[in-house]
């Protein structure tokens, strides 16, 4: 595969993760408004049920942000490698 | 990622993804604070705290209220608590209303509420607050004095009972899941959409309808011109009767079974359907039902 390909190969992979992410996060926020709209209509002693699963399938939606944004598409090994690199580098020269 | 590299996608995700860090702290704070041990963060007084608490965590107020022995009707209309009715009270009806919530700010927006009309007192939970103040429950325990005649309940998921008042009686009971059970009611009429129906009857008329909850009831008594009715969809019905029931019978079933021990003249007798006569027939007794069983037993 070309340069050329393998970087619009990650570039669109990056764009999925984000897109994908976005689908995600909007339909969290819509179900868990419509969880909190049926507690709060119905009589049930005052109890935020959808607290729970707010707090569980919200922790679902920050992990995918992270990965989609902070972590992309391994440019944290790509990172890691041009250090490793680096360093034999320096080793060699010394 | 620099500022002007950001594309309206990287905007849009980035915003979402703040969101939905805050909410799973905001979810984290509301969590904390409505389970029990998320008060000891607030610097609370712990005794007054736990006063007034229920074992599951609910807060709760108490409230009696006594009204004159005049009164001859009572209707009482709530959501979720139990409504107990029983007789006993020489001099007074005493209502004893239990507020209960989750929240102690929600108790705030639960009232019971009064109203008195000639010999009518109607008694019904209320609710105020804003959207997210949500409600709580308020359960009923009336003790009423001879005079009463008429008693109606209406409750959408807590349980009706009434028992040890004056016989005679005319009661009317709904609720949507809510069993009822009552006991020595004159005229009757009784309904649930999902809860149980228990009677004791013994008057003129009753009338109890479930669709899929069970009716089992006994007659005492049952006037010569009275009538029984008896419906429900996907529920049983079992019912003893006094041994000089004198009715014209009449038990319909789509796919259940019907039985009868009184000694009838049968018109029309099926599986699942019994037409006929026990005595001269001078009452009506009705009971159907879709696919539960109808067994109409003697005492």
């Amino acid at each position: 595969m070309s340069d050329g390909n393998e970087k619009l190969e990650l570039a669109r992979r990056i764009a999925v993760r984000k897109v994908s992410f976005i689908r995600h996060a909007i339909i969290y926020l819509v179900v868990m408004g419509g969880l909190a709209l049926i507690n709060n209509l119905t009589p049930n002693g005052g109890y935020q049920w959808w607290l729970w699963p707010a707090f569980g399938w919200g922790i679902g939606v920050v992990a995918h942000f992270l990965s989609a944004f902070l972590y992309q598409s391994g440019s944290l090994v790509d990172r890691m490698t041009q250090h490793e690199l680096e360093k034999m580098d320096e080793s060699k020269k010394s | 990622m620099s500022r002007r590299n950001l594309s309206p996608v990287d905007i849009a995700g980035i915003t979402l993804g703040v969101i939905a860090i805050l909410a799973v702290a905001g979810s984290i704070v509301g969590l904390a604070r409505q389970i029990p041990f998320g008060h000891r963060w607030q610097n609370m007084d712990m005794g007054d705290f736990w006063q007034g608490r229920t074992e599951s965590g609910a807060t709760r107020a108490e409230k009696e209220d006594r009204f004159p022995a005049d009164i001859s009707e009572i209707e009482i209309r709530n959501i979720a608590g139990s409504i107990d009715i029983h007789g006993g009270s020489p001099d007074a009806l005493v209502v004893h209303s239990v507020r209960t919530a989750m929240m102690p700010g929600a108790l705030e927006n639960i009232r019971v509420n009064y109203e008195r009309n000639g010999s009518r007192l109607v008694m019904e939970e209320k609710h105020t607050g804003g959207f997210f103040r949500s409600a709580g429950t308020v359960a009923f325990d009336v003790t009423v004095p001879r005079g009463v005649k008429v008693i109606e309940v209406h409750s959408v998921s807590g349980s009706v009972t009434v028992e040890d008042v004056q016989p005679g009686i005319s009661q009317k009971l709904t609720t949507v899941s809510g069993s009822i059970s009552t006991g020595k009611a004159g005229n009757l009429d009784v309904s649930s959409t999902s809860g149980s129906i228990t009677f004791v009857f013994g008057g003129q008329d009753l009338e109890a309808r479930t669709v899929s909850g069970s009716i089992q009831g006994k007659i005492d008594a049952l006037s010569r011109d009275g009538s029984v009715r008896l419906h429900s969809v996907s529920g049983s019905i079992e019912m003893d009767a006094y041994a000089a029931l004198d009715a014209s019978v009449s038990l319909h079933s789509l796919s259940g079974a019907v039985s009868c021990d009184f000694p009838l003249s049968a018109t029309d007798q099926k599986r699942s359907s019994l037409e006929g006569r026990i005595g001269s027939g001078a009452a009506r007794l009705e009971a159907t039902t879709t696919s539960g069983p109808i067994t109409i037993r003697r005492m």
